[in-house]
């Protein structure tokens, strides 16, 4: 008897178990949806993707960024619409609010729709398009909260960012259109090599640092510079490795070796966490790492949420300037038009869109296009209010991009992926 | 006692997998849609509205309304896709592509989603949370024009569609005309589902099931009683 009443007692709390621990994970996934994203209601076309971008467009969707402290009400912007459409964007950051690139997210763009992986990256967004037209089923390759790939749906991801051309322009499904410019370079800390040392490290410095997996003998000390990457699929660690002429899988030996293959992109806390420790058992070197010129400006003013701060005040920090233009990516806390628009530095940055819905046929997207301002010819591509308008110029510039007058909304480029 | 639940269980097991084949045929022969139900246009208030100018807005929903897919987008990647296709169309051989719904016959006619007010197709919508037909957003036929939709006799509606194609279809006849002002057409006819003819089949292939337990179970005792 008993026994039998431990049986009982045990199964009893066996399912009690059971449930709790689907209860907590239930609540884990709601509150991993819930956290920095679109709160807007009304928006009517949503994108994932690029982390360079997210904040820019987050206010572009009228949000103010990362939660600011004491609930800071100054941040939010105009949100992008169309006078004649209507419609709103939402856009879904890379990696949650103050969460780590490691933890597991799951989002929900539409409501109905189905919950999947937050793509991370220029790369991820781009995939989760493509795999949103085609019906098939998406997963994050890395870090994931879904069982299995599940299928997006072709009305619930409109655009994604993109802080690249496209890699694979094999088709025409998609295409990319480009709303403002940026600059690349790279951030670095050092014990061993000089500010102005770091600072003169050219194109060819480091191509040579990527394609041998260290810089030996740099400078006056003969120090040693080792090298960095943002996590693959980042659309920056893409253009990074093509302006310094290094495929990705020889670029990726350097910072594999030390531990340094996927700093989540424009985290300067990150990168400056990892130099410390690794400095430290490392004299006379240093460690770089790519970054957008428009995210540190965004961060150091506040625009953007400043995951860079410990990076800047570390003392042993600083930015480089690859093409040895002068002033560098950053003059007075503003971008160098002469660096952004430098034909190996400087880059445009994109948001891409499913050739078709933005194309001139039927099925084409009046409101998408003319939130857009994709001016072919058809929709309103002259709509005040959308991204290529004056006021989300006045945005662009505060997250430290340049406008590019009428290259905003011209479809530049279709590819595949 | 013991052998006869048994044979109930084996019953009952076969009467399952006789559904589940059924369930399975369902999906495999999905490459083509199956008429479900009929569409009906209503007004922004939910009376039924059967005709407007170009520009007159209107929604549409499943007839009866409350009609449903067979899974959900939230758990089973089923969408819902909106037509309109000349009423020659046999519309369960369209094909839903992530640039619009096609005749495949056809593939340059004047086959299209239907489109709302602000310029976006109707097209990839979620199905609620329980698989019904979500309501389609305010529509109206102002984007087209003369050439991309000739006067004469359509279908539209609805279909539920996966990975493997269109499922439920909801169907409703319009008649455009040159100006682009419509009035509704008698709604096609949805063949019923053959229940007289399923129906029975199944409850034989049951019994026949069990039958065949019971023989088997009494051939089985009278062998042991002889042993």
């Amino acid at each position: 008897m008993i026994t039998s009443r431990l049986t009982r007692w045990t199964r009893t709390a066996a399912v009690f178990a059971a449930a709790s621990a689907f209860a907590a994970s239930a609540a884990m996934v709601a509150a991993n949806t819930a956290s920095a994203d679109p709160h807007n209601a009304g928006a009517t076309k949503v994108g994932v993707g690029s982390d360079t971008i997210q904040d820019v467009m987050n206010a572009m969707a009228g949000e103010r960024d990362c939660p600011q402290p004491n609930n800071d009400t100054t941040r939010f912007y105009g949100a992008i619409s169309s006078a004649a459409f209507g419609g709103a964007i939402g856009s879904f950051d890379a990696v949650p609010c103050g969460s780590p690139a490691t933890q597991a997210s799951c989002i929900r763009t539409v409501a109905g729709g189905p919950v999947f992986d937050r793509p991370n990256g220029s790369s991820q967004g781009i995939n989760a398009l493509n795999a949103a037209i085609a019906g098939t089923g998406y997963q994050n390759p890395s870090v994931r909260c879904t069982a299995a790939a599940v299928v997006i749906g072709i009305n619930n991801l409109h655009f994604a960012r993109s802080s690249r051309g496209p890699n694979d322009t094999t088709t025409s499904t998609l295409s990319w259109v480009p709303f403002a410019r940026d600059g690349v370079t790279f951030v670095y800390v050092t014990n061993g090599p000089t500010q102005a040392e770091m600072q003169g490290l050219t194109t060819a410095n480091l191509t040579s640092l990527y394609t041998n997996q260290t810089l030996p003998n740099f400078g006056a000390g003969n120090g040693t510079v080792y090298p960095c990457l943002p996590q693959p699929g980042s659309g920056t660690r893409s253009f990074y490795e093509t302006a310094i002429g290094v495929a990705d899988g020889t670029a990726a030996l350097g910072p594999t070796a030390i531990g340094c293959n996927n700093l989540e992109e424009h985290d300067g806390n990150a990168f400056d966490s990892f130099a410390t420790t690794f400095l430290s058992t490392h004299p006379n070197s240093a460690v770089v790492q790519a970054f957008s010129a428009a995210q540190y400006i965004a961060q150091s003013t506040g625009a953007a949420q400043d995951r860079s701060n410990n990076f800047r005040a570390d003392g042993n920090g600083g930015i480089g300037n690859p093409p040895q233009i002068a002033g560098g990516p950053i003059v007075a806390g503003a971008p160098n038009a002469t660096y952004y628009n430098d034909g190996t530095w400087g880059r445009f940055v994109y948001n891409v869109f499913q050739s078709t819905r933005i194309g001139t046929g039927l099925t084409q997207d009046r409101q998408l296009k003319a939130i857009f301002n994709i001016n072919n010819g058809a929709g309103a591509a002259g709509d005040a209010n959308g991204l290529c308008g004056a006021a989300a110029g006045t945005t662009i510039g505060k997250f430290g991009f340049l406008t590019i007058g009428a290259t905003c909304g011209t479809i530049t480029a279709t590819g595949k992926s | 006692m013991l052998l006869r639940r048994k044979t109930l269980a084996l019953a009952s097991a076969f009467a399952c997998m006789l559904v589940g084949a059924g369930v399975s045929l369902t999906q495999v022969a999905s490459a083509a849609g199956t008429l479900t139900g009929n569409a009906q246009t209503v007004s922004g208030t939910g009376a039924p509205i059967s005709s407007g100018m170009q520009t007159s807005t209107f929604q549409v929903l499943t007839k009866p309304a409350g009609g449903k897919c067979s899974g959900t987008s939230a758990s089973n990647g089923v969408f819902v896709d909106s037509f309109i296709t000349p009423n020659s169309v046999d519309v369960t051989t369209l094909q839903f592509t992530p640039n619009g719904p096609q005749d495949p016959a056809n593939p340059s006619g004047p086959t299209f989603p239907l489109i709302d007010t602000t310029g976006s197709p109707w097209y990839g919508a979620n199905t609620q949370a329980d698989g019904s037909v979500t309501v389609s957003p305010p529509l109206n036929f102002a984007v087209f024009d003369p050439t991309t939709l000739p006067t004469g006799d359509y279908k539209y509606g609805m279909a539920c569609v996966d990975s493997n194609g269109p499922h439920e279809m909801f169907v409703g006849a319009i008649h455009i005309n040159a100006d682009l002002s419509w009035s509704l057409n008698p709604d096609p006819v949805i063949p019923e589902f053959p229940y007289a003819i399923v129906l029975p089949l199944t409850a034989t292939a049951i019994i026949a099931g069990a039958g065949l337990f019971e023989w088997r179970r009494r051939r089985n005792s009278h062998a042991t009683v002889a042993a």
